[in-house]
């Protein structure tokens, strides 16, 4: 049983045979993770300097150095990671707790990649290929590589940007409204015009009135009402509504009255002929009245939309409303929540205008959606395998990295050590995938996948103390162009000696 | 036959990328990086043969021979004859089509040392007829896991299973009563029970006069017990396409376990001198109506003749008879006195209203009925209520009801069922004729 939360393991998908088996993959992910680990706080500092750049601050603000990008690293793509299988679920809650994992860990991720590629190619290249490499793990050991399990996150990934821009949109009008009022209304002890006074009342008393009926129509008074008080209760509650749309349609035709007459000047005229006017309407845009005015019309209103959701947390699941309501709420959790911390942590280097950061936190959830519609398109067009997708994507984010850790100058039995990992990841969760395809996931085969395993990684120890060697002998008896050149044709040369074996093996598989 | 995986066929592209990117960057270490690919696609290539396998494999089927619905336990050993490790074995047995898996696996996967031994061990359930095991199927690998070699070896041990109706139905001799019938009465007569005593009339056996009476009063006075007397049992199976349906693939029908349940009765009453007589509803047979019937006798030819009737049964396939015409049959068939046993899964309402017309004749009943409803699911468990709603009606005509359930044993059911008050004539309505 989950502490808090939902859970992120469903016992129906573990053992499903678009994962491989448990031990193969506990393996592949030990080496990524430890490389990565190794690679992020190795003691040859190889030059990842933070506050020279703008992206490694995008991608964790308060780093100071590179044992706690590990973590933070790990961090987001965990997060995006946990966000993705929550995604595939049914239940409110469990959408809801996506979007707010899937969103900002991938948008962040994503932006930051991007920022870091632009500004830092190998670097970017480095830890894009890790970052590909653990979520493509981790969405396998959640069997959510899928392009069936990918498509919905989207789709509602895509509803929660939207509905972040319209509660921004929201946000914004409701700040300018209250800005709009306090400067009408004025700080204590100034005093507004009386004819200003009034429209803002009638808007006050408008709005107020608005909020109290929504409240009322979501509270569930007839629900609490004992069986025998109902009939009074229903007729109350009716003169209520019929008394608040009166109200509401009155001040309605009142503010359109007042505006035009209050720029047309008849208010003097008013005033002349009830000089009390003059004195009592700035009374009403005081803050006592506006306060109590407004304050019954807001508590109403948040203790409806308080009902209304429990109310929706405890109905039946409801697939398809679920996914187009968990978005929302979730949209504005994050514009209320999370994006002011985020814009809060960001440190703004110098010479980069905050509006680039801006541009970045608004972009990220868009190219997270490209890329995410670019890996189905992948699949779609077998450029990636359907049922080994994670494996192959975590093998191809590795190959990445060996090619970005050559080019920061990582050493060479490093470099070396991730092409391994590369091969390893690959071999081992293909080969647990095909166990579980042929046996299923009951049979007890851990002592099979083992041996696999060691011996693999044993041919990839062997594999860099040798290369390593040879880098040694290519770095100490030639010079560098002759040195790469050497390596070329020991490429060419390797490639060359396989012809043969191929045919040969070709000549077996047909017997 | 062997064939091979591709599954290292992307270690080019990626020593093509690394090559590639390394002469770009003029980057030495990625040169040297192209090669690993290379080098796992030698591996795998060099190691493409799994070689001679030698394989010995065992299987046992424990009970061999076994009645519907029993769990059997099957063990397959393999083991490793060869000389040289088996790096990856994978055996998956060959369970016959019919039959499901209910506990463990037919499957592993192993490395296997010379002379080592791996063990499969799982549970079926039993169905009726004969169920021939497969040679199992043996895939070897090589160590790179490029290779693969399929097997089928031969199979040593037990290699089929047999299911019979009285597969677990002891021989009549075994189980011979010193009395004729099981059934007690309230009259007076030969049996063990004492019931009192009576004037001595002339020809009444000496080992009943009661010797101490005489001793005291001098007067001769006989024994009587409680008589013993066979009953006429007609047991009804359901054999209906409606009951032709089970609990889950593989497992046994509801008109197979009825089946059961009335070889496993027919042995009981036979071997306590009972005379049982069999009718077979729903399924289109020789008799009246289209009935598989047989009159009410005793002896193991009507035992071997009723088994076949309830074989007959189990494999009735088509035909859709008029069974409410047969059920009118069958009350015209039944003799005054007998008592009739229903196995039925209770899947309608027929088998009620047949119980209701068989109370209202006056006939004592006993419903015995399969459990075959799985309540994991909404309509399952609606499907259950009803059941139960019909157990109890049978119920509440005066019948005994039983519910079969899924894991209790048959001879505890069949003992509920057939309790002695069941059988008494106390549960016939007044008036109405019966088992005496």
């Amino acid at each position: 049983m989950a502490l808090f939360g939902p859970r992120l393991d469903r016992p129906s998908a573990l053992g499903d045979e678009g994962r491989p088996r448990a031990t193969s993959l506990t393996i592949a992910s030990l080496l990524v993770f430890g490389l990565f680990v190794v690679a992020t706080t190795c003691p040859w500092n190889y030059g990842l300097r933070f506050g020279d750049g703008l992206v490694p601050s995008l991608i964790v603000p308060t780093c100071a150095r590179l044992g706690r990008l590990t973590l933070a690293f790990g961090t987001v793509t965990g997060l995006l990671t946990a966000g993705l299988a929550l995604l595939t679920r049914e239940r409110f809650v469990s959408l809801f707790v996506g979007q707010i994992c899937f969103l900002p860990a991938g948008a962040a991720l994503v932006a930051g990649l991007t920022g870091l590629v632009v500004t830092s190619p190998a670097y970017g290249i480095f830890f894009g290929g890790f970052a590909v490499a653990l979520v493509a793990l981790g969405s396998t050991w959640t069997d959510t590589t899928s392009g069936s399990a990918v498509r919905p996150a989207l789709f509602q990934e895509g509803l929660t940007y939207l509905s972040m821009v319209g509660w921004g949109i929201v946000a914004l009008v409701l700040g300018g409204a209250a800005l709009l009022v306090r400067a009408v209304v004025g700080p204590a002890g100034s005093s507004p015009g009386p004819t200003a006074a009034l429209s803002t009342f009638l808007v006050v008393v408008f709005v107020g009135v608005l909020s109290f009926r929504l409240g009322l129509r979501w509270l569930p008074i007839r629900q609490l009402t004992p069986r025998n008080r109902r009939g009074t209760v229903d007729r109350r509650l009716g003169q209520l509504r019929l008394a608040t749309t009166v109200v509401l349609i009155g001040t309605l035709v009142a503010v359109l009255c007042v505006l035009p007459a209050w720029f047309l000047g008849w208010f003097d005229a008013v005033y002349a002929l009830v000089p009390p006017a003059r004195v009592l309407f700035p009374v009403l845009a005081t803050p006592i009245p506006v306060v109590a005015v407004l304050g019954v019309g807001v508590v109403t209103l948040a203790l409806g939309l308080v009902a209304l959701t429990l109310r929706r947390l405890t109905r039946p699941v409801d697939t398809t409303a679920n996914r187009l309501l968990a978005p929302v709420a979730a949209g504005l959790v994050l514009v209320l929540g999370f994006l002011p911390f985020a814009l809060s942590l960001i440190p703004v280097p110098g010479s980069v205008p905050p509006i680039v950061l801006v541009a970045f936190l608004v972009l990220g959830p868009i190219a997270l959606y490209l890329l995410g519609w670019t890996i189905v398109a992948a699949q779609y067009l077998s450029l990636v395998p359907k049922r080994a997708g994670g494996p192959a994507l975590a093998a191809g984010g590795m190959v990445l990295a060996t090619i970005g850790a050559a080019l920061t100058g990582v050493p060479t039995p490093l470099v070396v050590a991730t092409a391994v990992v590369a091969m390893v990841v690959w071999d081992v969760s293909s080969f647990g995938l095909g166990v579980t395809a042929e046996l299923g996931h009951l049979p007890e085969t851990r002592r099979l996948e083992l041996f696999h395993a060691v011996v693999a990684i044993a041919l990839g120890a062997a594999a860099v103390l040798s290369l390593s060697l040879l880098d040694v002998v290519r770095t100490s008896l030639a010079g560098e162009v002759a040195a790469t050149v050497a390596a070329a044709l020991a490429v060419f040369g390797v490639l060359v000696l396989l012809t043969p074996l191929r045919g040969y093996v070709a000549g077996e598989g047909r017997d | 036959m062997s064939r091979q995986s591709t599954r290292w066929r992307a270690t080019v592209a990626a020593a093509t990328l690394f090559a590639a990117a390394g002469l770009v960057a003029r980057s030495g270490a990625l040169l040297l990086a192209a090669i690993v690919p290379l080098v796992y696609l030698a591996y795998s290539l060099v190691t493409s043969g799994p070689g001679s396998v030698s394989l010995s494999v065992t299987r046992h089927v424990e009970p061999e021979l076994s009645p519907p619905g029993t769990p059997v336990h099957v063990t397959l050993e393999v083991t490793n004859e060869g000389d040289r490790p088996v790096s990856d074995l994978r055996v998956v047995d060959a369970v016959p089509a019919d039959l499901a898996v209910t506990r463990g696996t037919p499957r592993t996967g192993v490395a296997l040392e010379p002379g080592a031994t791996t063990t499969i061990e799982y549970v079926l359930v039993a169905r009726r007829g004969v169920h021939e095991f497969e040679p199992p199927r043996v895939r070897v690998r090589s160590l790179g896991g490029t290779s693969v070699t399929t097997l089928r070896p031969t199979v040593s041990g037990d290699t089929r299973l047999v299911c019979r109706l009285d597969a677990d139905a002891p021989p009549i001799d075994d189980q011979g009563a010193q009395f004729v019938g099981d059934l007690t009465t309230d009259e007076p007569g030969e049996g063990l029970t004492f019931h009192s005593t009576r004037e001595y009339r002339r020809g009444d056996d000496a080992r009943r006069i009661d010797w101490r009476t005489y001793a005291k009063t001098g007067e001769l006075t006989t024994i009587d017990y409680e008589r013993r007397r066979a009953a006429s049992v007609v047991l009804v199976v359901d054999a209906r396409r409606i009951g032709r349906v089970s609990a889950g693939p593989g497992r046994p029908t509801a008109v197979e376990l009825s089946a059961y349940a009335a070889t496993h009765a027919v042995t009981d009453f036979v071997a306590s001198g009972h005379d049982i007589g069999v009718a077979v509803i729903g399924a289109d047979g020789p008799g009246p109506a289209g009935l598989h019937w047989l009159a009410p006798e005793s002896g193991d030819g009507q035992r071997s003749r009723a088994i076949d009737y309830f074989r007959t049964a189990t494999e009735v396939t088509g035909g859709a008879p008029d069974t409410d015409r047969q059920l009118a049959e069958l009350l015209d068939l039944v003799p005054p006195g007998a008592q009739l046993a229903l196995f039925s899964p209770l899947l309608d309402d027929l088998p009620v209203e047949a119980v209701q017309a068989w109370r209202s004749q006056g006939y004592p009943a006993v419903v015995l009925s399969p459990d075959v409803v799985t309540d994991n699911t909404v309509g399952g468990q609606f499907e259950q209520v009803q059941r139960y709603t019909r157990l109890a009606r049978c119920q509440a005509t005066g019948a005994r009801a039983t519910d079969w359930r899924r894991g209790t044993p048959l001879p505890m059911a069949l003992a509920f069922a057939f309790a002695a008050d069941a059988r008494l004539p106390s549960q016939r309505p007044t008036g109405a004729g019966g088992v005496p």
